[in-house]
């Protein structure tokens, strides 16, 4: 699967880091997500697809 | 104003036939399977959004916009727009944006972790001041605000925790029938001390919260002194009240139902993140926000809401969608579910969010673990509910053990 994130709309809610810690995180300065990894094993799709459907700014996009 | 749709406006906030269910009349918004017209104070007929999926649509399209400025906005008041137009959690764009991120720091999931086991003492410490109280007391008062209020502080960075400057301020910022001129004072007053500390901090800076605002910000040139003040002021309010009703609200819940107290205490390191979601859920407590005005044309469920129209969400009515949340009248502190939308949705979801969580996740089991016997003091039905507040809650819980 391939993760992808539109840094310049999110909100910074953290939605996302308690869905899929090993797949995202946020930047200390300003909250803003940070992608840990763009291509996660099969093992974490459910935890990256719960992070999509509960991100507020529908920033996060998945191929798989 | 155009109708568009046959039924008579409903005054808004519709009443409540019973405190542990939403307002009829969101609930048949939702199952309408369209938004419907409400009424407010001035006349105005904006549009009630009712259906998960719905909320969830206009709270994260671009073209919806939180400018109580905005002519069409639905206001709560007339004042709203003076009182509240420049805070930026009421704009758009890139007037919200980048005062969101720089208070983001202090909000992350990590750093809401990190204040837990500050947080667990907050619990107990207020635990053990209500052992030392005469019986029956007000658990409002002397659980449900100390914590949240002991929380925002620390973060924050202020010493506030006994004032009764904080209380009375968020209380009467999010009472709906208070006279204008009591909430201006009341916010005055709380400005002053907040000015004075923020001073302080540049004396004396530390890690905390307004300390960063007043040394890193506003030298920057980011934020004016004025905003400073006025950002520590909404944290503080926004950060406590919320907190403490959903606190009272959770207790209540667990008080009033053995089998879902029993589950939690089962297995409290499992329930103690469920059972908050789900109390989060069941209670939803932000009962007129969110509000939105249409900046184009769109269509919702159906109807075409037009530019310039406003908005009203009921996120209570989307957290009992059933389709989206099995049996969602019920409570059940087990309910591995959360996709609620008591934050809210969109770019303006609650900042709090990771901080009130783990609030909540610290205080619940503990509360019972300690006290076990814990009970009303009073008939539920003499309980008094915050009917007329922007959030819901209780005027006090009085409990014995």
């Amino acid at each position: 699967m391939q993760v992808t994130i539109d840094e310049a709309r999110c909100c910074g809610a953290g939605q996302c880091v308690l869905a899929a810690p090993e797949v995202f995180d946020q930047r200390a300065e300003d909250g803003v997500v940070v992608l840990l990894d763009a291509t996660p094993p099969d093992g974490e799709s459910a935890a990256v697809h719960e992070a999509v459907s509960l991100c507020p700014a529908a920033v996060i996009a998945v191929e798989d | 104003m155009t109708r568009t749709d046959e039924t008579p406006a409903t005054p808004l906030p519709a009443p409540r036939a019973c405190p542990y269910a939403p307002p009829a009349f969101y609930t048949e918004t939702r199952a309408s399977g369209s938004p419907r017209r409400g009424r407010l104070w001035d006349g105005s007929e904006p549009w009630l959004v009712a259906g998960y999926d719905q909320v969830q649509q206009v709270l994260r399209d671009p073209r919806v916009g939180a400018d109580v400025t905005e002519p069409g906005f639905p206001n709560t008041s007339a004042a709203q727009p003076q009182v509240e137009g420049g805070m930026f959690f009421r704009k758009d764009g890139d007037e919200h944006m980048p005062i969101r991120r720089i208070l983001n720091p202090d909000f992350t999931a990590k750093r809401a972790q990190a204040w837990r086991p500050r947080i667990e003492e907050l619990v107990d410490e207020a635990i053990e001041a209500m052992l030392d109280q005469p019986r029956p007391l007000d658990l409002v008062r002397h659980f449900a605000l100390p914590i949240p209020t002991g929380a925002i502080c620390e973060l924050l960075g202020v010493d506030l925790v006994d004032s009764p400057i904080v209380t009375r301020a968020a209380h009467l910022a999010t009472d709906l029938a208070a006279p204008t001129e009591d909430k201006v004072a009341a916010m005055h007053e709380l400005n002053e001390v907040l000015a004075r500390y923020a001073k302080q901090k540049q004396q004396q800076p530390d890690d905390r919260l307004l300390s960063r605002l007043v040394n890193r910000h506003l030298p920057s040139g980011e934020l004016t002194f004025e905003q400073v003040v006025r950002l520590a002021q909404l944290v503080i309010g926004a950060g406590h009240e919320t907190t403490a009703n959903m606190l009272s609200l959770g207790v209540l819940a667990l008080i009033r139902d053995e089998e879902q107290r029993v589950e939690l205490l089962s297995d409290p390191d499992t329930y103690a993140a469920t059972c908050a979601e789900e109390m989060l859920r069941y209670w939803t407590i932000v009962q007129t926000e969110p509000r939105r005005c249409a900046l184009a044309d769109l269509e919702v469920g159906g109807r075409l809401i037009k530019a310039g129209e406003g908005i009203i969400c009921s996120l209570a009515a989307a957290n009992r969608d059933p389709a989206v949340f099995a049996a969602p009248e019920e409570l059940d502190v087990t309910r591995a579910e959360r996709r609620h939308l008591a934050f809210g949705h969109g770019v303006h979801q609650c900042l709090g969010q990771n901080l009130a969580r783990v609030e909540l996740q610290a205080a619940l089991p503990r509360l019972f673990q300690r006290l076990p016997e814990l009970r009303l003091a009073v008939p539920e039905d003499q309980l008094r509910f915050r009917d007329s507040h922007i959030v819901y809650g209780l005027h006090e819980l009085p409990v014995t053990w």
